[in-house]
């Protein structure tokens, strides 16, 4: 795969180009043949790219099937996040705004000069601090599962709609959380990962158990993640976030699909953001907890592909 | 041009050495009947690397979705032969 060799990091990334054009009529974006006429210049038959950017603990593999899905009708970017997947571990720089200006960089590495930006959990994080810095260069946001501090300050595991369930797991697999840790989300990766180090081989069930709790079930992550806390800033960097203010979420008026395990912990950081983003579309998928876009991606597909589309119809339009 | 099992094996097993060579496995060497997550260790990027470096390799798209997901989920683990057989098919199929 290749890499962007940027100022401080080096970032693996990967892109899948658009596979059906805007004037088949196969491509769901297709507006018929008085489409096609209407466009003056074949550079606006591009769509711009769809960037998505992945969590925690986790690389871009996490969207890779959605973004074989998603680029039928949008150039699709993935990229692993510093410290994360292939990419390089710098000391430092773990912070959402450090990695929103990554993003920047590996946007005019790229030459991408305006995309949709798609992010889970912690990635969320990353590209609405892109969008205060850089809204100029934001077609529209979709945030998959991301808690946000200012409207969700404590993550304690009591709280998780399915904990006592998940409690029984992780106790049969000999992992004991502090329930009242208000920063769970951390904690839990970290055990988990811990875990999978002195899991031996071939223990398929135990691993099955684990990947209910954590996207990513290899060896070499759980490895990664626990260095990336053990010897880079990255723990202090992450407990110590600000995170994005209410006065700056409120000045962010882009386009929005914001989409919601109905059982996740993120929960009422979704039931808040209604109040504060008005503009943007709300949708909740049933039966499902933080990592749905590996549970479910079915639904987290169509649900993207009819926010774009009607995205385009707008445009268009307009 | 038909490209023999036996070019593709050979293939894939020095993608995956080159891949693997500051890894420090425990491993006496990749057979057919190693796998990626068990023993190679392979992260699920790792998989996704892979899959580019092939499809570069043989100048194609190999559809390798059909072989990671099953039911709509990735599959835990692949073997070395199973991949083997499934770009076998896919080259001369």
């Amino acid at each position: 795969m290749p890499v962007a060799h940027l100022k401080a990091v080096d970032l693996n990334y990967l892109q899948l180009p658009q596979k059906l054009s805007l004037d088949s009529p196969l491509n769901p974006l297709y507006q018929g043949e008085q489409g096609i006429e209407g466009e003056q210049d074949s550079q606006n038959d591009i769509p711009s790219n769809l960037v998505m950017v992945h969590g925690l603990a986790t690389n871009l593999a996490f969207w890779y099937h959605l973004a074989l899905e998603l680029s039928v009708t949008h150039p699709v970017t993935l990229f692993d996040l510093r410290g994360h997947g292939r990419s390089s571990m710098p000391e430092n720089g773990y912070t959402p705004p450090q990695m929103a200006e990554d993003l920047r960089e590996l946007l005019d590495y790229l030459g991408i000069e305006t995309a949709h930006l798609m992010a889970h959990s912690f990635g969320g994080s990353v590209i609405l601090d892109f969008a205060c810095a850089y809204p100029e260069r934001v077609e529209s946001l979709i945030l998959v599962d991301v808690r946000l501090r200012v409207l969700q300050p404590r993550q304690r595991l009591r709280d998780w709609p399915r904990w006592k369930r998940t409690q029984r797991i992780l106790n049969r697999i000999g992992v004991e959380l502090d329930e009242d840790d208000p920063e769970s989300g951390y904690q839990i990766l970290e055990a988990i990962a811990r875990l999978q180090m002195r899991l031996p081989k071939g223990k398929h069930r135990l691993r099955r158990l684990l990947s209910k709790l954590v996207p990513e079930n290899s060896q070499r992550t759980a490895s990664r993640w626990l260095k990336l806390l053990e010897t880079t800033s990255a723990r202090r960097d992450l407990k110590n976030i600000e995170g994005i203010s209410l006065e700056q979420l409120q000045q962010i008026n882009k386009p929005t699909l914001a989409i919601y395990g109905e059982s996740s912990p993120t929960l009422p950081t979704a039931n808040a953001l209604k109040e504060v983003w008005t503009h943007a579309h709300f949708e909740f998928v049933p039966l499902a907890g933080h990592f749905f876009p590996v549970s479910q991606p079915q639904a987290l597909i169509a649900s993207v592909k009819s926010f774009l589309k009607q995205l385009n119809y707008l445009d268009n339009a307009c | 041009m038909q490209v023999t099992e036996t070019n593709i094996h050979s293939t894939i097993i020095n993608i995956l050495q080159d891949m693997t060579q500051e890894w420090e496995l425990e491993l006496d060497g990749i057979t057919g009947n190693t796998k990626l997550v068990e023993d190679l260790s392979f992260a699920s990027v790792d998989i996704i690397h892979l899959v580019v470096t092939l499809e570069e390799h043989f100048k194609q798209k190999l559809g390798f979705d059909q072989l990671l997901m099953r039911g709509g989920r990735y599959v835990d683990d692949l073997s070395v032969g199973e991949i083997v057989t499934f770009v076998t098919q896919k080259l001369n199929g």
